[in-house]
């Protein structure tokens, strides 16, 4: 028997041959097969994982543009109750005198808002990956194709066929089932990432709508300044 | 809609003879829904039997047992393949059915199938002579995120522009003076293919 290792990114492929039996032909297809299997795992495995880490950086955004509505906020409130727009008993007391540049307050809410577009253009390009991910996995169930299930196959054959095989099907066994972990990894790996890439778009979506709210509120200011004061 | 999920190809021998006993053990606990179940559970019960008796030979490193192993693992598989259609149709969709069945339910296709109704009302006025804008506007859709609109001029082979605005209403500047314009508008929901509005054209003055 004669130990072959091919280095493959996701884990080492290592297979005993018996080199006095020639290779089969539905042997050689179903080695080829286990490669793509491994392939395709790797290549889901880095997508993920790109993906993955693209929603973290949309996250930090998120989390930086909501932040900067608490001061816009705060502010708010004081502008409203200057102009009357609403009932001051609500806000805290401070004893020095302050001022509002409301030019500087809009030039701040002009900013967060381009942002927020900016940060969109992303959500929309990863929202898009996932929402077609989610659909791929739900009418196949894995990322491997019907030309891997077709590969499943002939390594079943390769197993009933044993003595025929150059292949050892000890060394292929053991194999497999390291493989079988490796997919498992994947596999929860994908698991995760569903589960950050909703609460992602999830907290897109609050961003999104304290936001809107936060703009309405001071549109309104600014159409009070326009009737009454310039 | 959630189904059985049926990959459990790439599960090692222990984790697909656990899998098996749970749906054998759920599914006899929950004899009330699933009344007729096809194949029935006794089928279940003799391939995983034979299944794991098939590990336990093959444990040995002996290149039959191996082979032997491997065709009780085919059988299992159909047999739970089988059941999980059974248990489909008996759910239909329902996740506690499927749960209670000791199946896993399936990853729910995108929440973004909902389509971007069509915007109604886009009217597009100019401003007054010499600012070089228009003020464009379309009916409010509490769920849109953003409002895209789309302009260009009116002549053939004119580039579109696009512009996105988180309200209904948008300002678009710099245009041309005594320049007519075409103009189109989207909803951008959680869907983001846009459904665009008839066109409307104006002058820019």
């Amino acid at each position: 028997m004669k130990e072959i290792v091919k280095q493959h990114p996701l884990r080492p492929i290592i297979l005993e041959f018996d080199i006095d039996k020639p290779a089969l032909d539905f042997e050689t297809k179903a080695l080829e097969a286990y490669y793509r299997q491994h392939d395709r795992t790797w290549d889901t495995k880095q997508q993920l994982l790109q993906h993955k880490d693209a929603l973290f950086a949309l996250e930090v955004k998120i989390t930086e543009l909501d932040y900067a509505l608490l001061p816009i906020e705060q502010q708010l409130d004081f502008l409203e109750a200057g102009f009357q727009l609403t009932d001051q008993s609500g806000l805290p007391f401070i004893e020095e005198e302050f001022t509002i540049d409301v030019g500087e307050f809009n030039n701040d809410i002009i900013q967060h808002n381009r942002e927020l577009v900016e940060l969109w253009k992303g959500v929309d390009a990863e929202q898009k990956w996932y929402n077609e991910w989610a659909d791929h996995i739900y009418e196949n169930e894995s990322w491997f194709d019907e030309q891997d299930d077709e590969g499943s196959d002939l390594i079943h054959k390769v197993f009933r066929h044993y003595e025929e095989v150059s292949v050892d099907i000890v060394s292929l066994d053991r194999d497999q089932q390291e493989f079988f972990g490796a997919v498992g990894e994947v596999t929860e790996l994908q698991d995760e990432y569903f589960d950050y890439g909703e609460a992602i778009l999830d907290l897109y979506t609050t961003l999104h709508e304290r936001s809107e709210k936060v703009y309405r509120r001071a549109e309104r200011i600014n159409d009070h300044i326009d009737k009454n004061i310039l | 809609m959630k189904k059985p999920t049926m990959n459990f190809k790439n599960l090692d021998a222990a984790q697909l003879l656990q899998f098996a006993e749970e749906i054998h053990n759920k599914m006899t606990d929950n004899s009330d829904i699933f009344a007729t179940p096809s194949p029935e559970l006794a089928t279940l019960a003799t391939a995983t039997a034979a299944y794991r008796d098939a590990v336990t030979e093959a444990a040995f490193n002996d290149r039959r047992a191996i082979s032997f192993r491997n065709e009780k693992r085919g059988e299992l598989e159909t047999v739970i393949s089988d059941l999980a259609k059974y248990v489909e149709i008996t759910a239909r969709g329902n996740q506690t059915v499927i749960l209670s069945a000791g199946f896993l339910p399936t990853k729910d296709p995108s929440p973004d199938s909902g389509v971007n109704p069509k915007v109604e009302r886009l009217a597009v006025q100019p401003h007054g002579l010499g600012s070089l804008k228009v003020a464009a506007k379309v009916a409010p859709w509490e769920k849109a995120r953003y409002y895209q609109f789309e302009y260009r001029k009116k002549e053939a082979g004119a580039e579109s522009n696009a512009v996105l605005s988180p309200t209904s209403t948008l300002d678009i500047e710099n245009l041309e003076a005594f320049q007519e314009y075409e103009f189109r508008a989207s909803y951008l929901g959680k869907s983001t293919t846009p459904n665009y509005s008839d066109v409307v054209s104006t002058f820019a003055l």
